[in-house]
């Protein structure tokens, strides 16, 4: 009962026209930024292989679309994770939540659990309303015949936020100022979106695009969000532990 | 008055551009501009064989014959009008052969005693014969290969200039000098389907063996690829080399070892720019970790203190 009032709390604080207004329309724009997929196939008259097909392609579309909402994935998550970890421990307001009788894992892990909503939803709506706008008549009955690959989208999504908000807590947790975590955040996020121009071998290895399920390598995602998981662990860890709230 | 005169002067300057522009030099033929004599380029190959013909096996089967590794080499000795006398040297296991050459370096056919008797595209013009940037290949009623295994290698397509690593994610081309991005691929499809190297059966490949080879972008020099031409043929007998792509690359039979035509790359100064996009992944990492231990380290004396 007690984490529930702390998510409260923490979501209301977050869901705010300043926060939810800017993120609604950066998610909704970048979603259209995907690599793009190309190629055609043929599957003649047989109605149950095209609507199999066509499922495949909306899912991959979808995921795809996570590597243009990864811009926006990037920045928000910079400036969030950073405004409720860096920026309330400037402030003194996370003295007041440590002061409660709750453990400071809890805390961690409810501050995590209230932006990974937020942002994870809108984003998830945003990739949804791209889908269905590319087949509003049959988007539902796509859904019905093959849910695996229309809901591929949501894993890629999870796997992106997680990443992004993983490398965000850990500058936030280990850096004195707000600004320090989020523009360092931002430095090491964006810099893999550059890896598309530059090396254009190497990018499905590389976070962007790794999340775009069905075309990037199964390894590199595994490594992906091994990585992330790591790091959350040891910001978890640093915040538990070793943070000093004064 | 005045405004007369300016008139006049205006008219006057007209007339001298367009003077000018009736009275540029044209030239009656198109060679590279960068052709001169001392001009040269060695290609490195792993085995060439010769064919055996006294041996001729199956149907379009041949059978051919090991001569070692090697390279092969031309110098352009003369150069007088649009034609050039070329040195070519092919060094192989079973010795070193040098022939000398003119070739038409407008059309690339080889003459002797007034007669053309085969095709050497030791370079191609990169004015006229690339295919337009809105195509990506481009059919071309020319003659790539007079004879070879009996027969004529003709009508290939031509690509445009293409990046390797762009517009294919393929590696680079590797050469002697260093790594070439920009190439414009020449492809052909032959009608031999199987061979017999040594002991080893090759084929049959259906379709029959596609050649194909590329030339880089800034002077149109050969580097690398699938390649013969009537000087190996029919001077010196070699008509097929083996494979010496690893696993990865696209296949050639000889790559550009050394020239000392400007293509942009040379032995002393590596590209650093092209060093940095190879490299780019690694360092980008290596910078992001840097950062990642930077900061740990720097809150833990904190804390710790």
């Amino acid at each position: 009962m007690k984490s529930l009032i702390l998510l409260k709390w923490e979501l209301a604080s977050l869901f705010r026209l300043k926060v939810i207004l800017p993120l609604t329309a950066f998610m909704f724009f970048t979603s259209q930024l995907g690599a793009g997929i190309g190629g055609s196939t043929s599957v003649g008259n047989n109605q149950e292989l095209l609507s199999m097909f066509l499922a495949r392609f909306l899912g991959w579309m979808g995921s795809d679309s996570v590597s243009g909402l990864y811009l926006a994935l990037a920045f928000f998550s910079a400036i969030l994770v950073s405004t409720c970890l860096a920026s309330e421990l400037e402030s003194g307001i996370l003295k007041f939540y440590v002061s409660l009788p709750t453990s400071r894992l809890k805390i961690f892990a409810i501050k995590f659990l209230a932006e990974f909503i937020m942002v994870f939803s809108i984003g998830l709506s945003a990739i949804y309303y791209l889908m269905f706008m590319k087949a509003p008549g049959d988007f539902l009955g796509l859904l019905a015949v093959s849910p695996f690959y229309v809901l591929q989208p949501c894993i890629s999504l999870a796997l992106a936020t997680l990443f992004t908000f993983a490398v965000s807590m850990y500058f936030s947790v280990n850096s004195r100022r707000a600004w320090h975590a989020s523009l360092y955040s931002l430095i090491t996020l964006y810099s893999f979106y550059s890896v598309r121009q530059i090396a254009p071998g190497a990018q499905w290895f590389l976070p962007p695009y790794t999340f775009a399920l069905g075309m990037s390598e199964m390894t590199s995602v595994l490594y992906t969000t091994l990585f992330s998981v790591l790091l959350i662990c040891l910001s978890c860890y640093i915040f538990v532990r070793k943070l000093e709230v004064s | 008055m005045e405004g007369r005169t300016a008139k006049h002067f205006k008219e006057l300057t007209f007339f001298f551009i367009f003077l000018t522009l009736f009275l540029k030099p044209s030239y009656s033929y198109s060679q590279p501009g960068w052709l001169k004599e001392g001009d040269y380029a060695v290609y490195r190959f792993k085995h060439a064989y010769a064919c055996n013909r006294s041996l001729v096996w199956g149907d379009s089967g041949w059978e051919l014959m090991d001569l070692g590794e090697g390279y092969y080499r031309w110098e352009i000795l003369k150069l007088e009008g649009n034609l050039a006398t070329l040195k070519v040297t092919l060094s192989t296991g079973n010795g070193t052969k040098t022939v000398e050459v003119v070739i038409n370096t407008e059309t690339m056919d080889l003459v002797e005693d007034g007669k053309v008797w085969g095709k050497a595209w030791l370079w191609i013009d990169m004015t006229t014969l690339p295919a337009a940037s809105n195509v990506n290949t481009a059919e071309r009623n020319i003659t790539l290969v007079a004879s070879w295994l009996n027969e004529t290698v003709k009508n290939p397509t031509v690509s445009r200039v293409h990046s390797m690593s762009k517009e294919g994610n393929l590696p680079l081309i590797k050469t002697g000098l260093g790594l070439i991005d920009l190439v414009v691929t020449v492809s052909a499809n032959t009608n031999v389907t199987s061979l017999k190297l040594g002991n080893v059966i090759h084929g049959p490949v259906e379709g029959g063996i596609h050649l194909f080879w590329d030339y880089e972008a800034q002077c149109g020099l050969l580097v690398s690829g699938l390649y013969v031409d009537d000087i190996l043929t029919q001077k010196f007998g070699v008509y097929y080399f083996e494979e010496m792509a690893k696993v990865g690359e696209v296949s050639y039979w000889m790559y550009l070892e050394d020239t000392n035509v400007d293509i942009g790359i040379s032995k002393e100064g590596t590209d650093i720019v092209v060093l940095l996009k190879i490299y780019y992944p690694y360092i980008l990492l290596g910078i992001l970790a840097a950062l990642l231990i930077i900061t740990l380290v720097r809150s833990w004396r904190r804390t710790v203190v």
